[in-house]
């Protein structure tokens, strides 16, 4: 039987500077007891994706099939999704924006562990450039589905709200892993997997300024305050920014 | 690195529009007896400002990443925005799209994914009609954008440098519009010139051309003077036309001939791009 693992996690996010709070498009879920988590960045190019990206990160941690294995959870949402903005009277060009839908990348994570077993494994899907990291200690197990800095760009696969206007050539990747006691995965939205890969490249230990951060009496305005730093100086893009980061407990 | 400064609603950048309006217009475009230089011209304006609009339109409404005006040229150089915009130089992107002379209502059909065609109603607005007249004014046009320019940059210095568009069939009647080009381009933010780019619309039946890096091939020489009064593109933007299949180099202009600049819309970064399956109209 396979059963899910004890865990702590904790989630935390930061609206593109200059914006409103109202106006951060990323989404994070989490349900520990089913050792589900999710994020997702609603394509700032279009419209009503705040709500797009929230419906998709819900639903793969609700999910009782394995959503990592295929996408057909995801046709119920668009159909969510049309119902709540289709029916809205709005300008020409709101319509315009609407009648293309929304866009989102996306990455969910599923771990479990067979009863018994002090480890277990992972299994992750993504769209586009939300990523995940698997770290052991300050090691670096694996970057997925993007596992190199100068791999990211504002043209990113994305899940689209309409089913019609999609290719549907299912850009999902999939992947896998094994997990140990002890180990940490990091879900990182764009700006910031592209700040974590860069400074992995560049020789820095981006884990130990997370692990720095956490530690914090308050790590909300401690991420506010390093993440502000950082944009100041060119060193993290601007842009919404969320990080969720589950510990498996030690054994 | 210049051509790197965020386009935000604090820091928005300025696309000016200069529209050739001169009798000249009247003439068929690429070789078609029954269509217009003057309504080509006027379609080209009206898409570039739609796709302007719709890049900024977020579910709550028009985020101001842009100020935008239009200048006509055809006898003198005047705004050629009507209605409500009238005689104002440059206006923010969502008073703009708050304000086309009208909304037409019109039909595409679109693959529904499945092997079928759905049917899409859209709305096409309209801000811009062409009334062509008069001479050709160019150099006249290049300076009044350079004041207008000269005006915005003393407002935000620190912004990605401002964009000057000119559709035209390439005949100016005011002198040599070379020099009105390089002085335009001499302006700067802390981020860059000024980027001047060129839409040449020809009643010659030739190819399109599409932001070439060299004038040789080029079918007259108004289409190779108007190349060189183009902008070279900055990285960004030449990748972005790279990613959208065109063949660039380091020295690819920002020049068409026959074709429009829209795609130019698309390579200006505000955010994660709408790409894959989401196509822009």
């Amino acid at each position: 039987m396979i059963t899910v693992p004890p865990l702590r996690w904790q989630a935390l996010r930061l609206v593109k500077q200059g914006n409103a709070a109202a106006d951060y498009e990323d989404a994070a879920a989490a349900d520990a007891a089913r050792g589900r988590f999710a994020i997702a960045d609603g394509a700032s190019e279009a419209s009503f994706a705040a709500l797009w990206a929230r419906l998709l990160v819900t639903r793969f941690v609700a999910e009782h099939c394995r959503p990592w294995r295929h996408l057909d959870w995801v046709a119920p949402l668009r159909e969510h999704w049309a119902g709540a903005v289709d029916g809205l009277s709005l300008p020409w060009y709101a319509e315009d924006k609407r009648a293309l839908g929304a866009f989102a990348t996306f990455l969910g994570l599923a771990l479990g562990r067979r009863s018994g077993r002090a480890a277990g494994t992972w299994q992750a899907l993504a769209i586009g450039d939300s990523c995940l990291f698997h770290t052991r200690g300050d090691r670096l197990l694996c970057a997925f589905p993007v596992s190199r800095s100068a791999d990211f760009g504002n043209r990113p696969r994305l899940l689209g709200s309409r089913s019609a206007l999609d290719r549907l050539d299912e850009p999902r990747e999939r992947a896998r892993g094994k997990w140990k006691p002890a180990d940490r995965l990091l879900l990182m939205t764009d700006a910031l997997a592209h700040w974590f890969l860069l400074r992995t490249e560049q020789g820095k230990s981006p884990l130990a300024e997370i692990r720095d951060l956490l530690a914090a009496p308050s790590p909300h305005d401690a991420f506010a305050g390093w993440t502000d730093e950082r944009r100041r100086h060119a060193l993290l893009r601007n842009d919404d920014v969320t990080l969720v980061v589950v510990d498996l407990d030690a054994a | 690195m210049s051509y790197t400064a965020e386009i935000s609603r604090t820091n928005p950048t300025c696309l000016l529009f200069l529209i050739d309006q001169s009798s000249s217009m009247l003439e068929p475009f690429a070789g078609q007896k029954d269509r217009q230089k003057a309504d080509g011209v006027a379609d080209a304006i009206n898409r570039l400002l739609q796709n302007l609009v719709l890049k900024c339109a977020k579910s709550e409404g028009i985020r101001d990443f842009f100020y935008v005006g239009v200048l006509g040229y055809g006898g003198r150089v005047v705004s050629a925005l009507g209605g409500a915009l009238a005689s104002q130089a440059i206006v923010p992107v969502s008073t703009l799209a708050n304000h086309p002379l009208r909304v037409e209502e019109r039909t595409r059909r679109i693959d529904d994914g499945a092997g079928g065609i759905l049917e899409q109603k859209f709305k096409l607005p309209v801000w811009y009609e062409p009334k062509p007249t008069g001479r050709t004014p160019m150099c006249q046009a290049l300076n009044a954008a350079k004041k207008t320019l000269e005006v915005f940059l003393g407002r935000y210095p620190q912004c990605y440098p401002p964009l000057a568009i000119n559709i035209t069939d390439g005949m100016s009647t005011d002198g040599d519009p070379l020099l009105a080009a390089e002085s335009l381009r001499g302006l700067a933010s802390a981020d860059g010139n000024v980027l001047l780019f060129n839409a040449h619309l020809s009643a010659l039946p030739a190819a399109p051309v599409e932001f070439p890096d060299r004038e040789d091939g080029l079918a007259d020489s108004f289409a190779r003077q108007l190349f060189r009064m183009s902008s070279v593109l900055p990285p960004r933007l030449r990748e972005g036309a790279r990613s959208e299949g065109f063949a660039v180099s380091d020295g690819t202009r920002g020049f068409v001939f026959n074709a429009d600049l829209v795609s130019i819309i698309r390579f200006l970064d505000i955010g994660t791009r709408v790409a894959p399956g989401g196509r822009m109209p």
